[in-house]
């Protein structure tokens, strides 16, 4: 980790002074343990204040279309970034959807190893006691006035790590590599299967108990690099697709046309269930959507750059079973 | 009945139940709740539902009186008639608030209540409610309430204030409302003792210390004079535009009304709104006087930090630590304060 740390910086602080970029987007130290805190740096000196660990959870893929949309002069501005694998897909994505054009971005890719669940680690211990936290390459010691506890990372990855089959960035100008293996999960998630076993009632209860919570900050909507729309439809107001209210009804209006916005471009990258503030299993849903793109299309969306998006093209082989003719 | 005493009245922690028992007598009782180890308040009817160690909600109290979503009426034209939904003014406590929130409420106060017109349906809300707030022994490292004119014995906005002191509460009656607790209830006591106000005075003092005063509050306020200044694009420039900092803040009081109607009928609704979102003050022209993120998280501070001090006195933040814990890219007020303070 503290090897990657310094790679990052000192290649980021040679790329600013060789003016190969004109901003980076990064990480730096939270103000709070265990966590991390997206930064813009512009300068070789700030180019110190960047960290590389495993809390580094946002996908700061994010905030490209809006510096984009900003810039003035679109041709010479070049923007470097870090990306994780999930990072990288969102920017493939972005790329095919025009939002961004390669050459505009540097993209310093890192081969992650998952990262680390700072809301599962915080749950486990009495959290206005931590002072502080250090990690290895397997496990994270959190300490605090009460002593030290160690926790493996395996046990407290974010939920999308622990599925994640790319890890090593689809699409980078420079890779670095850290002390441990990139993640390359064996196994897949079984989540959406168990779901869809358990009888509607069941279903109708689960989606009434996760989305009744929901407090509509859309901060799953924001923190998602997909959601670059200028105009969201749930802000639309001419005319107004659904209410403003917290009623159970809007909620759900909500959450279905967000997540069927995603369909064939969400990269499983967790975003939002992170962002979630209420901690509502967004996942449960987006992963249905992954899933179901895959085995229909056999697409999944970031990992192949030249890949037409499956919404985007036609194909006579693609499956229409989802139609169904008037009787 | 519990009488009057000068430095306040002593209950054993062993007649809690009781004091709960008798208080349900009169009152609607909600507080921090076992359940989720008072991640929330929740109705209480017997004292082993509260977690009176609590550190402090994950949501604010405000929606007591000022609900997320709230119907204000119902019509149809047909009839060309309005009904009301009429809100529950049953006699409620809030148990065990803490300081911070309490205050909040007091300023919550001074803006739905202090002007012409008043809001009636904050104000029957409010009438029926009383507060009862529990100091703060232990503070959480979120906690500012010190550097912005709150403190962990902070008593404004509180009907009564109680202190924990080992296996006693020390309980003063601050207001009339107060008062009036106290001639509701039967439950024994005893007059508290010039010790026993020593001993208080120790745990406010630790607890004081727990708390870190990081910056000089007015250097920062004076900068806020500078509408234009120079670090408003730095500081924003890694938000999302959430509602996360504003739902969570126990002073945020922005809404929106809507009108629902489908054919002749229809209800208008009052939901929370946010300073930080694309909508909020959106003109019917388009134009929208704080067009990106910039000028929302200038509003947000400018609002709390020198609009709120000179609208109503009061610096509209109390320290509770909510945005801290919840902004997801880790956006600190403190250090949004620290930073404007310390810009040359
Ligand atoms: S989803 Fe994959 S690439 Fe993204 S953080 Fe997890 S392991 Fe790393
Ligand atoms: S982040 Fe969570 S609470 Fe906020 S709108 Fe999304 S699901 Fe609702
Ligand atoms: S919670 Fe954080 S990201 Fe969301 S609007 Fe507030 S400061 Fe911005
Ligand atoms: S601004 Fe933040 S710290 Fe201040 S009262 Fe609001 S939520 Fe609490
Ligand atoms: S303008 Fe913003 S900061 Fe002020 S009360 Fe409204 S939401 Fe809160």
């Amino acid at each position: 980790m503290k090897r990657a740390e310094h790679e990052i910086r000192s290649n980021v602080g040679k790329l600013l002074k060789q003016k190969k970029i004109d901003v980076f987007i990064g990480y730096e130290k939270g103000t709070l343990p265990l966590r991390t805190s997206p930064c813009f740096v512009s300068s070789e000196k700030e180019a110190r204040k960047l960290i590389w660990n495993s809390f580094c959870t946002n996908n700061l893929a994010v905030y490209l279309p809006h510096i984009m949309s900003r810039v003035k002069n679109k041709r010479s501005t070049r923007v470097g970034i870090i990306c994780k694998g999930c990072d990288s897909r969102s920017l493939v994505e972005l790329i095919k959807e025009k939002q961004l054009t390669r050459d505009q971005i540097y993209i310093i890719g890192i081969s992650c190893s998952g990262m680390v669940d700072y809301k599962r680690i915080l749950s486990q211990v009495n959290s206005d006691e931590v002072i502080g936290v250090d990690e290895t390459a397997d496990e994270i010691t959190v300490r605090s006035k009460e002593g030290e506890r160690v926790f493996s990372k395996e046990e407290n990855l974010c939920e999308p790590c622990r599925t994640c089959k790319h890890a090593v960035p689809t699409v980078y100008d420079m890779l670095i590599r850290t002390a441990q293996q990139p993640r390359q999960a064996t196994t897949s998630d079984s989540t959406v299967h168990d779901f869809l076993m358990k009888p509607r009632e069941e279903r109708w209860q689960i989606l009434e108990q996760e989305l009744g919570q929901c407090i509509r900050c859309y901060a799953c909507r924001n923190a998602c690099p997909n959601c670059y729309c200028k105009e969201c439809f749930a802000e639309q107001t001419k005319p107004r697709w659904f209410g403003v209210t917290t009623d159970l009804t809007d909620i759900i209006f909500y959450h279905t046309i967000r997540i069927f916005h995603q369909a064939g471009r969400c990269v499983d990258c967790g975003a939002c269930v992170r962002a979630c503030p209420m901690n509502i299993n967004l996942r449960l849903f987006t992963r249905m959507l992954v899933d179901e793109v895959k085995e229909r299309f056999g697409y999944e969306p970031g990992v192949a750059p030249e890949e037409l998006q499956p919404l985007a093209t036609y194909s006579a082989k693609d499956k229409q079973d989802f139609m169904i003719e008037p009787e | 009945m519990v009488k009057r005493e000068r430095l306040g009245v002593i209950l054993s922690e062993s007649r809690l139940p009781e004091l709960i028992a008798s208080l349900t007598e009169t009152y609607r009782i909600f507080g921090p709740s076992k359940k989720d180890d008072g991640e929330s308040f929740a109705a209480i009817h017997k004292s082993e539902e509260l977690a009176l160690d609590y550190g402090n909600t994950k949501m604010s109290p405000k929606g007591f009186f000022f609900p997320q979503t709230e119907s204000l009426m119902w019509y149809d034209s047909a009839d060309k008639k309005a009904k009301q939904d009429k809100p529950e003014v049953q006699p409620t406590l809030l148990f065990g608030l803490r300081p911070c929130d309490a205050l909040a409420i007091s300023y919550l106060d001074k803006v739905f209540l202090s002007n012409e017109p008043q809001d009636p349906y904050y104000r029957q809300r409010r009438e029926a409610t009383k507060i009862v707030c529990l100091a703060c022994n232990s503070p959480s490292p979120t906690c500012f309430c010190t550097t912005v004119g709150c403190g962990p014995d902070s008593e404004k906005g509180a009907d009564i204030m109680m202190y924990k002191l080992n296996d006693r509460y020390l309980m003063k009656a601050l207001t009339p409302g107060g008062e009036e607790i106290f001639t509701n209830i039967d439950v024994e006591t005893e007059p508290a003792t010039s010790q026993d106000i020593v001993e208080k005075d120790d745990l406010v003092n630790k607890a004081c210390q727990m708390v870190k005063r990081f910056v000089d509050i007015d250097e920062f306020k004076e900068k806020l004079n500078n509408f234009q200044g120079p670090w408003w694009e730095k500081l924003a420039q890694k938000c999302l535009g959430c509602g996360i900092c504003t739902y969570f803040c126990p002073t945020c009081h922005c809404f929106d009304v809507t009108d629902e109607v489908v054919k002749q009928s229809g209800r208008r609704v009052r939901t929370w709104d946010s300073c930080m979102y694309p909508l909020f003050t959106l003109h019917a022209s388009g134009h929208n006087p704080r067009p990106g993120i910039k000028e929302r998280m200038r509003q947000r501070i400018m609002h709390k930090f020198n609009y709120a001090v000179e609208y109503y006195g009061e610096t509209f933040c109390v320290g509770c630590g909510r945005c801290i814990i919840h902004c997801p890219v880790n956006i600190d007020i403190r250090q949004i304060i620290m930073d404007i303070a310390e810009e040359r």
